[in-house]
């Protein structure tokens, strides 16, 4: 693609790559620049809508729709209130279908959370899995074998498995010690699960579980089972082993994360658009109401990027979108955008590591109208053509409430749309 | 303290960076970016013995840098390391005299085109490539460039002065085009000289980055320093200093000032001037001032965006460019490097990390097929066509035989068998 | 309840304690000493980790600087390897006085400190970050000490020569039968039961706690606990110690150490040693004084900030019968409180540790009417042989043996073979005590990828039941976060945040089964006063270190 793009996203997280795939459905010349990757290569690899919430007659509930109603009754200007409930299962069911498209499913459990375990044995609830992971729901009492390999230094079967024990599932835990990493001097997720493309490794690593299993009827492994077909994987261990393979997030690297990270950069090359890294965007020429370009850092010179919208999706304070500094000051780097939900430094963190309200610092954002373009205190807007996705938007806590992927994707996806028309409604 | 030392405060230990490099990848013998970056920089003091070895096997393709988020400029704190073990004297004597060997293009070219058919028949000979492998730990299989008879600027200043026109332009031709590849230089200037651009090509030598990749950054130092004072004056009078070597130009703009650790006014004003021959062109282009080339090229080919070329963030001004050619179809790889990394391919003990490296790219030229594959850095160009067995051409040869040029013999029988 | 029968009972575990219990060891004495967390725990474990040369008192304390110096070129010969030879600057920034000079190098030289000059341009070649508008720079013998392994070492050497060293054996008063104090009860925190030892002579050595200590036995001890607030950069800023030559005061110190450089410190006095907080502007001034060393320093990430607090002993009583140096207080309560069976040592400064436990176990000798012979100054701690510590040592390492696959924490370069030599042959039971022997977790992530590794270990090696690993890795995330949250800005708040990430949203730790802190939980620091300037910085002499 040459010349001037319609939509620059600037942003690779899963917000951004949202968008740019949406604004490219919709016929327009996308390009997508980013500092670096981000998200996707941390998450979990599922999509977080809500972790609990209120439920419409006032009780907690832990299944995501009601979750976000209740959310959008408390906090009316939490992103899912903007958005409202059809649009999140809109974005929500077509990110699910792009990734069936790509041989990854991605599923539900009938409008409720799963809870699948942690690399610690603690429930994590989440509202879209990747098949890949579904076999590990705590809510069924089967037993598990939990499988490490000797040196992988990024996954403890034994503490995992005490700890489902602890809470009623029937757990074992093996290390196994595989011949054909022995001689590895090191290992991480992303190098085990480039060997997973070997029938002979399936095979080994079958072979070497096997004996363990002791009336298991799944096991569970850390989230390395490939890149390419990790469905293919699953089954061919399955197969092999007799019971069915969950796999569980580790540390970042996210192979998982990953994953959907590839889907949606192929399907944005395979629609015209560009995604390019190495970008760090750190100014932008402003005409009247509207971003007539931004520019980039580069070698000798800044580089410039002019189109005719331009979609916000930089994260928060840990994607970099907003730096806090020493001074007291939270600002958006590129454009200044006006902030809501600035505390007080002495406010921003709570003495409590733990505190269930999180930290304050942390749900400091930009607001946006309906249209997701960026607002100040008086609802006036800042500009006509940009528009700001993602875990940027202000007045809520994505890590704590367990909705990270699921703002990510639907702002994205509504965002991008909105890139991609620019009408105001 | 200098940005890239400072950069390593960025680090968020987010593994990124290692997910995304192409050596660790392939070999067990690089630790990855993280550790030799931003994590063993901690333990480098400059009074202290010098404890690195692993760092030897970064290959500087930056592809860490381009996917870091946090702007962690880990390939040039890994580059100073490895300029910490030379100083440090933790390199063999044998291994100094090979790299030098390798970086030194400029001296190599210089004692051996006159006798350009000869020193090819030495360097190709088989025997002798087994002997250089074991003396030297020069791979033997790796592809060496060929001595051009011609020499660039002998050629460039033995032409008729070209008219005053309204634009000039410094050529920094590097040391490819000057002793391999002066048809790249010819096309560039066929290119600017269709655009009405007098084209000056100054005395000037190696940008010294063969000697920066390979940690001797003394003699690196000088090579700038000679070339700050052969283009200062250009620079002063505004005139772009643009060239077809990527890596060249990146490290006038970029690298030297970053690795020498030398931000003078003198260096950061030729910076400042620096451009890569694409990205001016684009200037142009966004002007309305580039001549549209209008001869079509009906061709598929595959192209491959050299890593020094990504470093530069720019974006693709290549492609772009590319993309005004007409029939020309143009397929851009996503691999993330060729593997040859300058003269990191060479070495005996690196040659098969940096085809392993490659393959992905190979199997995409492969794949694509066509008769010639594009790239616009040469010892990537060497790299592709000594694994796939395709010749490679520069993306400006492309553009000067869709301006009418016929001196670009590879296009010319690509074109002529499609 | 248990009981433990023994000549000499240590109270307190920091370098003066472990010191004691080394000397009396030596001695021969049977040896018991106690610590109620981990070695180090307190002040000791929480000091800038200078190796004084003496410099900083030479015209302040000239008595003191002296004793600095001959203890500096002992603790070199004794225990090079948990010293950095950094060397030490006293500079003259356009701040400062430099009528200073000349009283600093008169005092150099009356008090032995050797003293050379150092030419700007020799000192801006060797740091360049330093302030160009320094005038005067002078060359004196400071460095940098790792006081988690000295104190480890002293105990190791205890124990080598018979002494028993408990730790988390909390005193909950000393034992005491009329005029006589007998020993001391404690609760033993892992097995959560009661300890009575009972011993002839019992040395109260807990520091700036000698007064609780104390006061079981109904004998006052006052002491003002003298807050100290420390800040570290990310990396090495510096790689010799720098000081500003004037008066010592707050703020004028950076000391390298291991990977990181300390901004030192402030003195502000607080009541009740376990309970201060680290006020904002104590960091703001930290930050604001290292400006005026390195400009720009302020900018730089910053990990952490902590504080420790000094014993500073005020005496309440007339008698000709202690021995206060102006450095440290050795009280015997016999002839001063009529208490007979214990005495106390408090105060002084970690370079000069060893010289306080020869004092005061010439006292112990004293009393218990068995004189011996000190030679803690001639035998070299356990594994001196290896020499001085030097930054590169762990990444040399690491690469002569390519253990890259072996790393716990990759910030610090800890292998999983040290976790476990900390585990088994250290003892340590939580992951702070892994911290503190091997630095887990004290590079610039704090512990984002390291504690879940570290807790894996620690649950596999010690057989722990899973609540008790489930706590170890709740505690240690709150151990981290009350040193993290002063200093939570910039790019350590996007580290923090993306540990959040890990902790309580990828691995979801707050859900995990078992009590949410356990009784091994470190201390924590109280919450700022939210005036923020409650305690204004004053212009006032340094007590202690």
């Amino acid at each position: 693609m040459a010349g001037k793009p319609d939509v620059l996203v600037i942003g690779a997280g899963l917000a951004g790559l949202t968008a740019a795939w949406q604004a490219l459905t919709m016929g327009k010349r996308v390009r997508l620049i980013a500092k670096g990757w981000g998200m996707t290569h941390w998450h979990a690899g599922c999509i977080d809508v809500m972790g609990e919430g209120v439920d419409d007659d006032g009780g907690i509930s832990d299944s995501a729709g009601h979750a976000m109603a209740g959310t959008a009754a408390v906090q009316p200007d939490h992103p899912y209130a903007i958005l409202g409930r059809p649009k999140l299962n809109e974005a929500i069911d077509s990110f699910a279908q792009l990734c069936r498209a790509y041989e990854y499913p991605l599923v539900g459990n009938a409008g409720k959370n799963w809870m699948l375990p942690s690399a610690v044995g603690a429930a994590r609830p989440t509202y879209l899995a990747p098949e890949t992971m579904i076999a590990g729901d705590l809510t069924d009492q089967r037993p598990m074998l939990i499988v490490g390999l000797s040196q992988l230094n990024d996954f403890y079967p034994g503490l995992m498995a005490d700890n489902l024990n602890a809470q009623g599932i029937p757990a074992a835990a093996v290390t196994v010690d595989l011949a054909s990493l022995r001689e590895v001097r090191h290992l991480n997720p992303v190098m085990v699960a480039n060997r997973f493309h070997s029938l002979t490794f399936l095979d080994e690593i079958a072979d070497a579980i096997r004996p363990h299993l002791n009336g298991a009827e799944r096991v569970g492994l850390p989230a390395v089972l490939g890149f390419e077909q990790p469905i293919r994987v699953k089954l061919e261990l399955e197969q092999r082993l007799g019971c069915q393979l969950f796999e569980i997030p580790t540390l970042p690297p996210s192979v998982p994360g990953i994953r959907l990270h590839r889907i949606l950069v192929q399907e944005i090359r395979r629609l015209g658009g560009v995604v390019q890294e190495g970008f760090e965007v750190v100014a932008a020429e402003i005409s009247g109401s509207r971003v007539l370009r931004v520019f980039s850092e580069a070698g000798a010179r800044q580089k410039s990027h002019a189109a005719d919208v331009f979609v916000l999706a930089t994260g928060g304070i840990l994607g970099g979108g907003m730096v806090a500094a020493q001074t007291g000051d939270i600002k958006e780097t590129i454009f200044g955008l006006p902030l809501s939900g600035v505390k007080a430094q002495q406010d921003w963190l709570s003495h409590e590591y733990f505190d269930p309200q999180g930290h304050a610092v942390f749900k400091t954002g930009i607001r946006v109208n309906r249209d997701f373009r960026p607002i100040d205190e008086t609802g006036s807007q800042f500009a006509e053509n940009l528009i700001v996705v993602g875990t940027t938007l202000a007045h809520c806590d994505p890590l704590r409430e367990r909705s990270m992927e699921g703002i990510a994707v639907a702002t994205g996806f509504w965002g991008g749309r909105q890139a991609a028309s620019n009408e105001s409604s | 303290m200098n940005p890239v030392e400072l950069s390593l405060q960025n680090c968020i230990k987010c593994n990124i960076c290692v997910t995304a490099c192409p050596v660790a990848a392939v070999t067990d013998l690089f630790p990855g970016p993280k550790y030799e970056g931003p994590q063993a920089a901690r333990f480098r003091g400059s009074d202290q013995p010098m404890p690195d070895s692993s760092v030897d096997y970064c290959s500087g393709c930056r592809v860490c840098n381009m996917v870091c988020p946090t702007g962690v400029k880990i390939a040039e704190i890994n580059a100073k390391a490895r300029g910490g073990m030379v100083a440090a004297g933790a390199v063999s004597a044998r291994q100094r005299l090979r790299n030098n060997l390798l970086a030194r293009s400029a001296d190599l070219g210089r004692l051996a085109q006159p006798v350009a058919p000869i020193a090819n028949a030495i360097l190709n000979n088989r025997l002798v490539r087994i002997v250089t492998e074991s003396v030297l730990g020069i791979a033997r299989e790796a592809p060496l460039p060929s001595f051009s008879r011609l020499r660039f600027s002998k050629w460039f200043h033995g032409r008729p002065k070209t008219v005053s026109a309204k634009r000039q332009v410094v050529f920094f031709h590097g040391c490819s085009t000057e002793y391999y590849e002066p048809r790249v230089g010819q096309a560039a200037v066929a290119v600017l000289e269709a655009n009405g651009i007098e084209v000056i090509v100054p005395p000037q030598g190696c940008c010294g980055l063969p000697l920066l990749s390979n940690g001797e950054f003394d003699a690196a130092r000088d090579y700038h320093a000679s070339n700050i004072s052969s283009l200062l004056a250009y620079a002063k009078q505004g005139i772009p200093i643009i060239g077809t070597s990527t890596s060249c130009t990146l490290t006038l703009k970029e690298e030297a000032p970053e690795l020498l650790d030398y931000y003078g006014e003198d260096a950061q004003l030729l910076a400042a001037h620096t451009y890569d021959f694409h990205e001016y062109l684009l200037e142009l282009l966004e002007q309305g001032e580039l001549l549209m080339p209008r001869r079509p090229i009906p061709l598929t080919l595959a192209y491959h965006a050299p890593c020094q070329y990504r470093a530069h963030r720019i974006g693709r001004p290549s492609l772009e460019i590319m993309g005004l050619i007409p029939e020309l179809n143009i397929i851009e790889s996503q691999a993330a490097c060729c593997g040859i990394a300058g003269t990191y391919g060479y070495k005996r003990e690196k040659y098969q990390i940096g085809m392993d490296v490659g393959r992905p790219l190979f199997e995409f030229v492969n794949s694509v097929g066509g008769s010639v594959a594009v790239c616009d850095s040469e010892t990537c160009r060497w790299q592709i066509t000594h694994a796939t067995g395709i010749e490679t051409v520069h993306p400006v040869e492309l553009l000067a035989a869709a301006y009418g040029y016929t001196g670009c013999d590879r296009v010319e029988k690509a074109i002529a068998g499609s | 309840m248990r009981t433990i029968q023994t000549e000499v009972l240590i109270v307190g575990g920091g370098a003066t304690g472990t010191g004691v219990a080394r000397d009396c060891a030596m001695r021969g004495f049977k040896t018991v000493l106690v610590e109620s967390r981990d070695l180090a725990h307190g002040t000791t474990g929480r000091y800038h980790g200078l190796l004084h040369s003496g410099g900083r008192y030479v015209v302040k304390d000239p008595k003191a600087a002296a004793e600095c110096i001959e203890e500096n070129r002992i603790l070199r010969r004794i225990m090079p390897h948990c010293l950095e030879d950094t060397g030490g600057f006293f500079v003259v920034t356009p701040y400062d006085d430099p009528e200073f000079v000349p009283k600093f190098l008169e005092g150099c030289r009356h008090a032995e400190v050797p003293v050379e000059t150092v030419p700007i341009a020799e000192m801006l070649r060797q740091e360049p970050l330093l302030n160009k508008e320094i005038s005067h720079c002078f060359r004196v013998p400071d460095g940098s000490a790792d006081s988690f392994m000295a104190t480890e070492l002293n105990a190791e050497s205890s124990r080598q020569y018979g002494a028993s060293i408990l730790n988390y054996h909390h005193v909950m008063n000393l034992i005491r039968r009329g005029d006589q104090v007998v020993g001391a009860l404690c609760h033993d925190l892992v097995q959560d039961e009661q300890v009575a030892i009972y011993a002839d002579l019992t040395v109260n050595a807990a520091g700036a706690w000698a007064g609780k200590i104390a006061a079981t036995a109904d004998i006052l001890v006052k002491l003002l606990p003298g807050k100290g607030t420390m800040v570290a950069i990310s990396h090495r800023a510096v790689n010799t110690v720098i000081n500003r030559c004037k008066m010592p005061s707050d703020g004028d110190i950076i000391v390298p150490i291991h990977t990181v450089s300390v901004l030192g410190t402030t003195d502000v006095q607080v009541t009740d040693p376990d309970h201060f907080a680290i006020e904002p502007w104590e960091v703001q001034l930290m930050l604001d004084e290292a400006d005026k060393l390195i400009p720009g320093a302020s900018e730089m990430r910053i990990l952490r900030a902590w504080a420790g607090v000094r014993p500073l002993f005020q005496e309440t009583v007339t008698t000709d019968s202690r021995d206060v140096t102006r450095a440290y207080a050795l009280l015997d309560h016999a002839p001063r409180d009529g208490v007979d069976g214990v005495i106390t040592i408090t105060g002084g400064k970690w370079t000069t540790y060893r010289m306080m436990a020869e004092a005061t176990t010439d006292k112990v000798c004293q009393k218990l009417d068995s004189p011996r012979p000190c030679r803690t100054h001639l035998e070299s701690l356990p594994g001196a042989e290896r020499g001085y510590h030097h930054l590169g040592a762990r990444l040399k390492r690491l690469e002569e043996e390519r253990s890259y696959g072996q790393l716990v924490c990759e910030c610090e370069l800890v292998t999983i073979e040290d976790v476990h030599h900390s585990i088994s042959e250290g003892n340590a039971r939580t992951v702070d005590d892994i911290r503190r022997d091997v630095r887990l977790g004290m590079g610039p992530c704090q512990g984002g990828f390291c504690t879940y590794r570290a807790v894996g270990i620690l649950h596999e090696v010690k057989k722990l039941e899973n609540s008790a690993s489930n706590a170890a890795l709740r505690d240690f995330l709150r151990e981290r976060w009350k040193g993290l949250r002063p200093i939570l800005w910039g790019r350590q708040l996007k580290q923090a945040r993306l540990d959040e990430l890990i902790f309580l949203n990828l691995l979801n730790v707050e859900q995990l089964p078992g009590p949410p802190a356990t009784r091994l939980q470190p201390t924590m620091y109280d919450e700022p006063s939210t005036t923020g300037g409650s305690a204004a910085p004053s212009e006032r002499e340094e007590a202690g270190k």
